[in-house]
């Protein structure tokens, strides 16, 4: 049998039937969730901007447009949601908590030891984590977002450019400038390319 | 080409997403152009870096969509949503006519919750007062009964000490209203925060909060 595209299963939402939706969730949930975690990572948020992404692919089934990337229109969403939503903590942020504590809590968990597990790979890794961490906040947010979907998710530019709304030429030349200074910030802290 | 026009093609090449004929051009300039090498190669660093520390993601909880109130749905649905409903309805009827026709008996009556305005629940609350005063004096002006009262029934209030009284509980009812309206408005920007939308926007919020506060939901 062959395999229903997304865009006909998100078309048949349109149309009123909610289990597609469950058929996309299905397939879309753990490459959402990366997405979203990547770009704030803390498992709460994600899971929240995750849940509201589904939820708004279902209201909003009809502003869909046929022809274009389910895909594209599905991290749209969400690249939304997480831009309100570090919004909403950087303000909240202020009022409620200091930066030093609330920067913390943002920082990505450590992975859990596996059966090949070495201490000291282990703790390189980390410590490279949190520096890459760290020199990504020092970066311009569109720079982060063009990174994060190039190197992580792994996406072409010109998805990129559908994402975010703006010409190739403009992803390409914030992935430059998002690398330049990746750089930059890391050898401010010590980390050089071994 | 001045070198600092190549910029997107760097990241294009890194990425082998450049189209045969800009490679070409590119793979020549490189040739002659030892800056140009350098900015590739430390391009090249900084992805390698990037790759090195891909941050580890935690395995996504259950993704669980809600389905919206007013969502379309297939007339099936609609109709055995309806069938259920007036199912339900005549279960009820023949049950109520049942409770009515019975006899009464000493049986406590099913308490039924329903919204009250403030002045309603303001002027419920003097009336109850008026009946307890009315009560406590008529106690006080009766005959003494032959058997000795017990000694917390002798003693008698006075009319301020009455009144200083009732003036203390309606400070504590005051107080608990207020705390309560702090906790909901509580649990209202805690749901706000989380759904992201503001309550005299929506009324999602408020359902949500609902929900939340439901045991049954939180065990899901």
């Amino acid at each position: 049998m062959p395999r229903v595209s997304d865009e006909d299963l998100v078309m048949a939402v349109q149309a009123g039937d909610t289990d597609s939706l469950g058929v996309l969730v299905g397939r879309w949930e753990q490459p959402l969730y990366r997405f979203v975690y990547r770009m704030m990572p803390r498992q709460e948020d994600a899971h929240d901007v995750c849940q509201e992404t589904f939820l708004r692919i279902l209201k909003k089934s009809h502003r869909y447009r046929p022809g274009s990337r389910f895909s594209t229109w599905m991290y749209q969403i969400a690249l939304n949601l997480c831009r309100d939503q570090a919004r909403r903590r950087k303000r909240w942020g202020m009022i409620m908590a200091d930066h030093q504590a609330f920067d913390e809590q943002l920082r990505p968990a450590e992975s859990p030891p596996s059966s090949t597990y070495d201490p000291a790979t282990a703790a390189e890794r980390n410590e490279l984590s949190q520096a890459v961490y760290q020199a990504m906040g020092q970066i311009p947010r569109e720079q982060r977002e063009v990174l994060i979907m190039k190197e992580y998710e792994g996406l072409k530019f010109k998805e990129i450019a559908e994402i975010l709304g703006c010409p190739e030429s403009t992803v390409k030349s914030r992935m430059y400038y998002g690398l330049s200074g990746l750089r930059t910030a890391l050898t401010r802290q010590g980390i050089h390319h071994p | 080409m001045p070198c600092n026009e190549w910029n997107e093609q760097w990241v294009a090449k890194l990425y082998d997403e450049l189209d045969p004929e800009e490679d070409r051009l590119l793979t020549r300039h490189l040739e002659s152009c030892e800056e140009c090498r350098h900015t590739l190669d430390e391009l090249g660093q900084s992805r390698e870096l990037l790759q090195a520390s891909s941050p580890y993601v935690p395995a996504s909880p259950k993704v669980v969509v809600l389905r919206p109130r007013g969502l379309r749905q297939p007339l099936w649905a609609f109709a055995s949503g309806l069938a259920a409903a007036l199912l339900v309805f005549a279960v009820g009827l023949g049950v109520g006519y049942k409770a009515l026709s019975a006899a009464p008996s000493d049986e406590i009556p099913q308490l039924q919750a329903r919204i009250v305005s403030d002045a309603e629940a303001r002027s419920a609350l003097e009336a109850r007062i008026d009946a307890l005063e009315a009560q406590l004096v008529q106690q006080a002006s009766a005959t003494p009964v032959e058997t000795t009262p017990p000694e917390a029934m002798q003693a008698m209030v006075s009319r301020d000490q009455f009144e200083d009284g009732l003036r203390r509980l309606e400070e504590r009812v005051n107080y608990d209203r207020v705390r309560d309206m702090e906790f909901l408005m509580g649990e209202m920007t805690a749901v706000e925060w989380r759904a992201g939308k503001w309550v005299d926007e929506t009324r999602e919020a408020v359902q949500l909060a609902f929900m939340q506060s439901d045991p049954r939901f939180n065990e899901r």
